[in-house]
C-alpha cells in the first residue's frame, strides 16, 4: 500500500489513524474506493487472492496500479478472473458432488 | 570431512572429469545431478557408501518442453547461472553412481544451481517413478490405439510449461474389450496462475484436445474407444486436494499396468 502511494508505511498507519491526507493522496485513495465499490462483495469473499494476484501477464494488481494503470480497468481486469475461477471452482464442485472423495490416487504429492 | 551435498546439487564439470563421471570434451553440454536423498548423503559412508547421479545435457530454452514433471522419462530443469539461467534435460535412464568418498573431496558447484522449487520438482519426479498413477490397460492400449497419444503428447511439448498438471477424472477400472462401449473421460488442465496469460493458453490447449478427441475417436459420429466428456482448464489455486484424491494425474509417455512400452523407442 505504501508503495502504491509512494509514501512511508508509518504515513499510511497515520491515514488509517485519521490524521491529515494530502489533496493529492486524497484525491488517490477516493479514486480507487471508487472504482474498487462495484466489486467490494467479490473481493471480500476472495481477499486472499487480490494483491498478489498476476492480472496482466506477470504484473500483479498492486503493480499494476503502481505503475499509473486506471484503477477501474484494473479491478475489472482482476474482477473478470476472480469470476471465471469461481465459476471453474463451482464446475469442479459439481463434478465431484456424489463421489467418494478418495479413490486412493498415487501421487497426491504431486500437489506439493 | 565435511559433507556439503546436497539432492540437487550438481558436480562441477571440472570434478565431474576428474571423477570420471563424464570426458573433458563434454564438460560445457554434459552435467551431472546428485540425486541421492539428502538423509542418505548424511549418512556415514559404511551405511550408503555410494551416491547416486543423473546425467544431463545443456538445452537451449526452447527445447525445453519437459518442465513441471509431466514427462515421465525426462525432466528439464531451470539453473540458476551468475546472469540468466541455464537449462539441462535429465534422463531417467541416466542414472549412474560414484563413490561417496570420491565425491566428499570436492564441493557442490556455485557456478550453476538449482532453486528450491526446482529440487522440489526434482524430488516429485524422481518419486513419480514409482507411485504414479495407473490406469486400465486397454485405456491405454486405446489412448494409442485411436491417435489420440501422438496428440497429447504435443500438447505435452508445447504447454508443458503453463500447467502444472493434468489430471484426467476416469472413474472406470474396468478391463474393455469393444472399442464400442468407450470409456468415459473428463479432462482437467490445471494451470500456472502466475502469469495471467496462462488461462487464455490453457483454454486453447482445451479446445485443440476437443478438436483431437472429436476427430479420433468420433470419425462416424458416434464415440469410439474414449468418449471425452468435458475438459477443463482450471487454475492451480482452485483446484482441490479433494479432487487430486478423484482424479488421476496423467504423465506424457505413460505406461499400462503391464509395465510394457508404449511405443518401441524407449
Amino acid at each position: 500500500m505504501a508503495q502504491l502511494f509512494a509514501v512511508t508505511r508509518p504515513t499510511i498507519y497515520s491515514w488509517q489513524s485519521g490524521n491529515a491526507i494530502s489533496p493529492a493522496h486524497a484525491h488517490q485513495v477516493r479514486k480507487l474506493a471508487d472504482a474498487l465499490e462495484p466489486h467490494l462483495a467479490l473481493f471480500e469473499t476472495q481477499i486472499g487472492r487480490i494483491a498478489q494476484r498476476a492480472i496482466d501477464g506477470r504484473t500483479t494488481l498492486l503493480q499494476m496500479l503502481s505503475k499509473g494503470a486506471e484503477p477501474d480497468l484494473a479491478f475489472g481486469h482482476l474482477a473478470a478472473i476472480l469470476n471465471e475461477e469461481t465459476a471453474q471452482s463451482e464446475r469442479l464442485s459439481m463434478r465431484l458432488r456424489g463421489r467418494n472423495g478418495n479413490r486412493g490416487a498415487a501421487d497426491l504429492d504431486a500437489l506439493s | 570431512m565435511a559433507n556439503t551435498w546436497r539432492q540437487g546439487d550438481l558436480i562441477a564439470p571440472d570434478d565431474a572429469v576428474r571423477l570420471g563421471i563424464f570426458e573433458n570434451a563434454q564438460r560445457e553440454s554434459n552435467r551431472a545431478l546428485v540425486i541421492s536423498h539428502c538423509c542418505d548423503l548424511a549418512a556415514s559412508e559404511s551405511v550408503e557408501p555410494t551416491i547416486e547421479l543423473l546425467l544431463g545435457q545443456v538445452i537451449a530454452e526452447d527445447q525445453a518442453t519437459c518442465r513441471n514433471g509431466h514427462s515421465i522419462r525426462r525432466l528439464d530443469l531451470e539453473g540458476m547461472v551468475a546472469v540468466g539461467t541455464e537449462f539441462a534435460r535429465f534422463d531417467v535412464n541416466s542414472r549412474r553412481t560414484v563413490a561417496k568418498l570420491e565425491l566428499l573431496h570436492y564441493r557442490p558447484w556455485d557456478e550453476v544451481s538449482y532453486p528450491t522449487l526446482q529440487r522440489s520438482l526434482l524430488r516429485r519426479w524422481l518419486g513419480q517413478r514409482y507411485s504414479r498413477s495407473q490406469f486400465p490397460d486397454a485405456f491405454n492400449a486405446w489412448f494409442k490405439d485411436s491417435g489420440v497419444n501422438e496428440g497429447f503428447e504435443k500438447l505435452g511439448k508445447r504447454d508443458s510449461v503453463i500447467l502444472v498438471g493434468v489430471f484426467f477424472d476416469l472413474d472406470d477400472d474396468t478391463e474393455r474389450t469393444n472399442p464400442d462401449e468407450p470409456y468415459a473421460l473428463g479432462i482437467n488442465l490445471v494451470y500456472d496462475t502466475a502469469d495471467a496469460n496462462n488461462r487464455d493458453r490453457a483454454e486453447k490447449a482445451c479446445e485443440r484436445l476437443n478438436d483431437l478427441f472429436a476427430k479420433k475417436c468420433k470419425a462416424t459420429g458416434r464415440w469410439r474407444w474414449l468418449e471425452l466428456l468435458y475438459c477443463e482448464a482450471i487454475a492451480d489455486d482452485r483446484f482441490s486436494l479433494r479432487a487430486a484424491r478423484e482424479f488421476r494425474r496423467w504423465r506424457f509417455e505413460h505406461r499400462s499396468l503391464e509395465g510394457q512400452p508404449m511405443d518401441t523407442s524407449e
